[in-house]
């Protein structure tokens, strides 16, 4: 298997080192996304029943972290970030295997089939989400599933979205023939050719794909939206969207809650970028 | 491959796990409404209260923070067979559900009640949920267009506050008087008035000056402004661009009309009840409501919320059950103490828990003052669409100076298709 895995990496890594404009601009985009998070946070710090900024205010008077301690005291806010949580540790693992099982299918496919797929998965991920809706509702009811937590979990099933099984069917694409020949030939059969060889190949492509996923979930408000039944299994995003029609006064508590529920995704975004650097594409 | 058997089986786990635990002694309704979280915290209250009444039924509440999040999910729901039992909506958005059969007429349930009677309720507010003659939805609160005045700023202006009966004439010149510009950089610090340039907000003063919004107020056909609507739609436009009275549209977008009005720097602002629970928070002035003035006759728009139940609800006498608890003078006091409604039981409405004289407004009474004055927009299916596009054209015409005649003949142009598509 050594020798296999050292066939599929590049012999000599070449390491990455920005030019000067290549800085400047990246500071300059940094800027401009994160400035909005900035916003919000300093926001955040104006404290709860204290009348909104006639202009432009960076740093509020009375300035303090109290509605952080305000947004993580309501146990409705801890209850939907658990449930949250637990949707992503559920999904995005299941997600982001089934997703490699089929772009891996796929790529192993005669070139016709494989094209057909791939352009299925395309028509997939151009469908309105909203021409799903009813249908989805009627399978989970159907199943019994939409006082449960499932309907959240489900797209796990097929890979989260199409656009993942596009991306790992690409990432072993790009493998070379020989490499699967020698598998072939060292009596691999297809799961173990993808367990032992297309997938430590294409690690940084799981882990890019597995943060997309849990941005996918974590970030999902028409799911728990439309088919959740039971408001005790409703999640992170609805709770924000219940806060984001709090009276202009108390607009800190939900800018605080906003960085609250930012705060993972900036975390994962990091873990991911360590993927993407990972070698050179 | 037995890592997909190991991912089916852990998902029938959970589905069966997650989805245990419930009793089949109790019969469980769900209830849809929207709003904000201290409005949701209200409901939940009452709710709650209902769950202790009884050991029967279990209501448990769905809550939305919009209206629209609200009627995409029902819409879904009740398309996917499995509706809400009772969901909260008002008047002007519940046509599009009624008119494809989704909800189950309250009127015999009403009839048959020991609990509730018709009569116990505000008539104005019980008309526009009325769908082919029969009473479909059940109305929680009557609440209407009023003027709150921060009467500190009319005490330093030296003008007098609004009284009974006022006119629009009045009104401008309290908020011209009220209007200034504190650091002579050209644009005010403080605006006499505040007003959403919405189809709600002008109709008062259509009808106030004897004037229509449609052809038939029971089956309209489009939109119908004559001669006495134009000229109120024009006074109305010059607010902004010729009284100069009003936030202009960038300053309305940088700072809301309640955010302007909480921070002391909106003289009037037009509003309905559901500012109440925001505006007690204020400690820095003096504030308190006043009717809407008129151009001769008084008039003002409802505004009206009502609990519907759905057709596909397998538990409609549990659902009845729940309305007859909410809606009665447990519910209705209970939802009153939150501030947020005027309530639609008369019983209610006249006592304490709603003209409480510790609680501001001071005067609660303007609210029950206008009812007899109230008057509904058509209630047709299509409504919804139609207020959006009225409203992009009087935003524009209010904020860019338009000619109110040209805005009432682009209207009914524009809407003609929306109404001809309408079920009444």
């Amino acid at each position: 298997m050594g020798t296999l895995l050292r066939m599929g990496t590049p012999a000599i890594r070449e390491r990455w080192a920005p030019g000067f404009l290549q800085i400047v601009l990246s500071v300059l985009v940094l800027a401009v996304f994160s400035a909005p998070l900035m916003l919000a946070f300093l926001g955040s710090l104006r404290p709860t029943g204290t009348s909104p900024p006639t202009s432009i205010d960076l740093y509020p008077d009375g300035a303090d972290l109290s509605n952080y301690g305000e947004v993580l005291g309501q146990s409705s806010i801890r209850r939907q970030s658990l449930n949250s949580l637990f949707v992503a540790v559920v999904s995005v693992p299941i997600g982001t295997l089934v997703a490699s099982w089929a772009g891996f299918a796929i790529a192993r496919l005669p070139r016709r089939a494989a094209m057909f797929l791939l352009g299925l998965a395309v028509v997939a991920a151009m469908i309105p989400v909203t021409a799903l809706f009813v249908g989805r509702l009627v399978l989970f009811r159907l199943s019994g599933l939409t006082d449960t937590p499932v309907p959240l979990m489900a797209p796990a099933l097929i890979g989260v979205s199409p656009l993942l099984v596009l991306l790992f069917a690409w990432s072993y694409f790009t493998i070379p023939r020989e490499i699967y020949d020698l598998a072939r030939e060292a009596g691999l059969g297809p799961f173990r050719t993808w367990w032992h060889v297309a997938m430590p190949l294409r690690m940084d492509v799981a882990g890019v794909a597995a943060a997309v996923a849990f941005m996918i979930s974590w970030g999902n408000l028409i799911d728990p939206l439309l088919y959740v039944y039971d408001e005790r299994w409703f999640t992170l995003p609805l709770g924000l969207a219940s806060l984001v029609e709090l009276p202009p006064t108390d607009q800190g508590l939900m800018l605080a809650a906003a960085v609250f529920a930012i705060a993972p995704v900036l975390v994962t975004a990091f873990v991911a970028q360590r993927f993407v650097y990972a070698r050179r594409w | 491959m037995r890592g997909s058997l190991v991912l089916v089986l852990v998902f029938v786990v959970m589905a069966v796990g997650c989805g245990a635990g419930s009793n089949d002694q109790v019969t469980r309704i769900t209830v849809m409404v929207a709003g904000d979280p201290e409005e949701v915290e209200a409901y939940r209250a009452v709710v709650d209260a209902f769950d202790r009444s009884q050991e029967e039924v279990d209501a448990e509440l769905l809550p939305f923070a919009e209206r629209d999040e609200l009627i995409l999910r029902l819409s879904t729901s009740i398309a996917g067979g499995q509706p809400p039992d009772l969901f909260l909506m008002n008047y002007r958005y519940y046509g599009q559900f009624a008119a494809r059969g989704a909800l189950e007429a309250v009127g015999p349930h009403l009839r048959d009640s020991a609990a509730l009677s018709s009569k116990d309720f505000f008539e104005t507010a019980m008309t526009p949920f009325e769908w082919d003659g029969e009473q479909m939805c059940l109305p929680q609160n009557v609440s209407s267009l009023v003027v709150y005045y921060n009467a500190d700023l009319f005490e330093t202006a030296g003008v007098a506050l609004p009284r009974d009966g006022w006119t629009w004439d009045e009104m401008v010149s309290a908020a011209d008087e009220l209007t200034r510009d504190d650091d002579g950089d050209g644009t005010p610090d403080v605006y006499g008035l505040g007003v959403d340039p919405e189809i709600v907000r002008i109709a008062p003063f259509v009808w106030s000056n004897g004037g229509s919004l449609v052809d038939d107020e029971a089956s309209p056909t489009g939109f119908a402004f004559d001669a006495p609507a134009v000229v109120a739609m024009q006074r109305f436009f010059d607010l902004r661009t010729v009284d100069g009275v009003t936030p202009t549209d960038a300053e309305a977008e940088a700072e809301d009309l309640e955010s302007r009005f909480l921070n002391g720097r909106l003289g009037m602002l037009m509003e309905s009840r559901r500012v109440v629970p925001t505006f007690r928070t204020i400690e820095a002035f003096v504030w308190d409501v006043a009717g809407l003035p008129s151009f001769g006759s008084p008039a003002s728009v409802l505004h009206s919320d009502a609990y519907c139940m759905t057709a596909g609800s397998d538990e409609k006498e549990a659902a009845w059950l729940f309305m007859e608890f909410v809606l009665g003078p447990e519910g209705q006091r209970i939802t009153a103490e939150a501030g947020r409604t005027v309530p639609s039981l008369r019983s209610i409405a006249e006592s304490r828990a709603f003209l409480d004289p510790d609680a501001d407004p001071a005067h609660a009474q303007v609210f029950l003052d206008q009812i007899p004055f109230l008057r509904a927009v058509p209630v047709v299916s299509t409504w919804p669409e139609i207020e959006d596009t009225a409203n992009g054209f009087l935003e524009e015409a209010y904020y860019g100076g338009g000619r109110a005649l040209e805005v009432a003949v682009e209207l009914a142009t524009q809407t003609r298709d929306q109404f001809a598509r309408a079920e009444r």
